[in-house]
């Protein structure tokens, strides 16, 4: 029984015997009575195996360590001036969350694969989807995790890192031009095929166009009037431009 | 637009029609538009005894909605919040009695009891054997000196219906009523008013309050025994809970308690809002 739009409810209590139990169960097909039944109690079923994802056994390989924290260290230094970045477009954070992930990761790095890089993909995806926030974090994870499997099929780096752009431009949608970190990878990873020093120009060349691109189609950036975006790099193209730049 | 209606002096004719039209067949309505909204089982011989019920509009699925085998074999539908005409309830009677009888269900409205009691002595000057029983199960304001009938009429629709299927004679299906009405206690709150179709909403309640006692909408007029029927509104949700729930919830308690200790009981509890004080 309703009152209109009225936001309430009430309860109506009786005390039936068993012939009136009866009455109430009878059949009827109107759809309106709401039928009797017993509450019970609330059924709990635990929770299915495979959530929380096997943890790849650690193993130790020198130089990817020191690459890998090298790397890191590049984000950390560049914490500052990738929040002033991120400040002109959007909530100025994202030098301090890659800065906070890259400090994870080099806390980790021990427990990591370091002898066997497709699994160091995907534990490097898994260690930043937990450490990262925002949909920034996903997407990485999401790279990481289709290069650990590309790279598992065999495939050599280049083409496992491009596997995982790739997936990861199908799941978040952003295609060059949407002034995102893709604009700065992409072109990376193809000039990756000539060496790592054209990556690294190809890599800033990209971030750098970002700049004067006015209309980011995804991302937060994508909220933002397109006068307050021109003359700035995205910050997360400007994260991988100096990346390869380090590597290079 | 507050609302997606057409007009609101069609809004209830409309609602009638959809749902008759959708019935698959099984109901129809009484030739009688405007003022004569009845809704009826088409499956009826008139040879047990009809159950009618109605009232105000505006709080569906009461009571068109439990029109059918083994609850209702009639209801009347008045304007929204309104008591439907003795005309109209009177209608209803000739069309769904016949030598067995037939029982109202009233919710304990003023108008209702008005109309549906001079429809029923009506009826008997034709000759049939009409009963009335009216439900008063609201215990939320114990200090009305009259009990509003709320959704507790539901068990009554179901217990009585059931037995009428059955085959149950009229004084058998009486007094089974009776029954449930004389033990059905029903309490009540709402965070807002309603919106009457084509009058703006009443802001009579303030966020983060709630109103014990199934809100009435206030007809100007009817302001002093109106706000008699209002709860404190001076505490928050959970203290004015606490105030009128302590006398009220010992008449709804003592249903509960009783019911315990012999071990039968159920309760069912329902959506609901507020009902209007209709006025004859």
């Amino acid at each position: 029984m309703t009152s209109l739009d009225m936001h309430g409810f009430s309860i109506s209590a009786y005390p039936a015997d068993d012939a009136e139990i009866a009455l109430l169960k009878q059949h009827t097909p109107l759809a309106a009575w709401p039928r009797v039944c017993r509450l019970g109690q609330v059924a709990i079923e635990a929770l299915p195996d495979g959530l929380t994802p096997a943890v790849p056994m650690p193993s130790t390989h020198k130089p990817t360590k020191e690459l890998l924290t090298s790397c890191c260290e590049v984000l950390i230094a560049a914490e500052n001036d990738l929040n002033a970045l991120d400040a002109k477009s959007g909530d100025g954070d994202t030098g301090s969350t890659l800065a906070g992930a890259a400090r994870a990761l080099i806390s980790a790095v021990d427990r990591l694969p370091l002898a066997d890089h497709a699994q160091l993909y995907r534990a490097i995806g898994l260690e930043l989807s937990q450490t990262m926030g925002g949909s920034c974090g996903v997407l990485l994870a999401i790279f990481f995790a289709a290069a650990g499997d590309a790279a598992s099929s065999g495939l050599p780096m280049r083409e496992a890192l491009q596997a995982g752009l790739r997936r990861m431009q199908e799941i978040g949608g952003a295609r060059p031009g949407d002034r995102t970190m893709v604009d700065a990878l992409a072109p990376a990873l193809d000039a990756l095929e000539e060496s790592l020093p054209e990556a690294a120009k190809a890599a800033r060349a990209g971030a750098d166009r970002t700049a004067h691109m006015s209309k980011a189609n995804a991302g937060r950036a994508s909220y933002v009037n397109a006068k307050h975006l021109a003359g700035h790099a995205d910050p997360g193209a400007e994260a991988v431009a100096r990346l390869f730049e380090h590597l290079a | 637009m507050a609302q997606f209606i057409n007009t609101k002096e069609s809004i209830v004719t409309e609602a009638v029609d959809g749902l008759v039209a959708a019935s698959g067949g099984k109901l129809a309505r009484l030739d009688g538009y405007p003022h004569i909204r009845v809704v009826v089982r088409n499956d009826w011989d008139k040879s047990r005894v009809a159950l009618i019920s109605g009232g105000g509009s505006g709080h569906e699925p009461a009571h068109a909605g439990f029109v059918g085998e083994g609850m209702l074999t009639a209801a009347v539908c008045g304007d929204i919040f309104a008591s439907p005409t003795v005309d109209a309830v009177l209608a209803g009677i000739l069309a769904v009695t016949g030598s067995s009888g037939c029982l109202l269900i009233v919710k304990n409205y003023t108008g209702d009891r008005l109309n549906f009691g001079l429809a029923a002595e009506r009826a008997r000057q034709f000759g049939l054997n009409v009963e009335m029983v009216i439900v008063a199960d609201d215990v939320a304001l114990p200090d009305l000196p009259q009990a509003r009938g709320v959704a507790g009429t539901l068990f009554v629709h179901k217990i009585a219906g059931a037995l009428a299927e059955n085959g149950a004679d009229l004084a058998h299906v009486a007094a089974a009523a009776r029954k449930v009405v004389s033990k059905t206690k029903s309490i009540g709150m709402s965070l807002n008013t309603c919106t009457i179709p084509g009058s703006p909403k009443e802001d009579r309640i303030p966020p983060g309050m709630a109103e014990l006692g199934l809100a009435s909408t206030v007809k100007p007029g009817l302001n002093r025994s109106s706000s008699r029927g209002r709860a404190k509104l001076s505490l928050p949700w959970s203290s004015a809970c606490q105030l009128q729930w302590k006398k009220s919830r010992m008449s709804l308690w003592s249903t509960i308690s009783a019911a315990r200790r012999s071990s039968r009981c159920r309760s069912s509890s329902t959506k609901s809002g507020g009902q209007r004080l209709a006025s004859g």
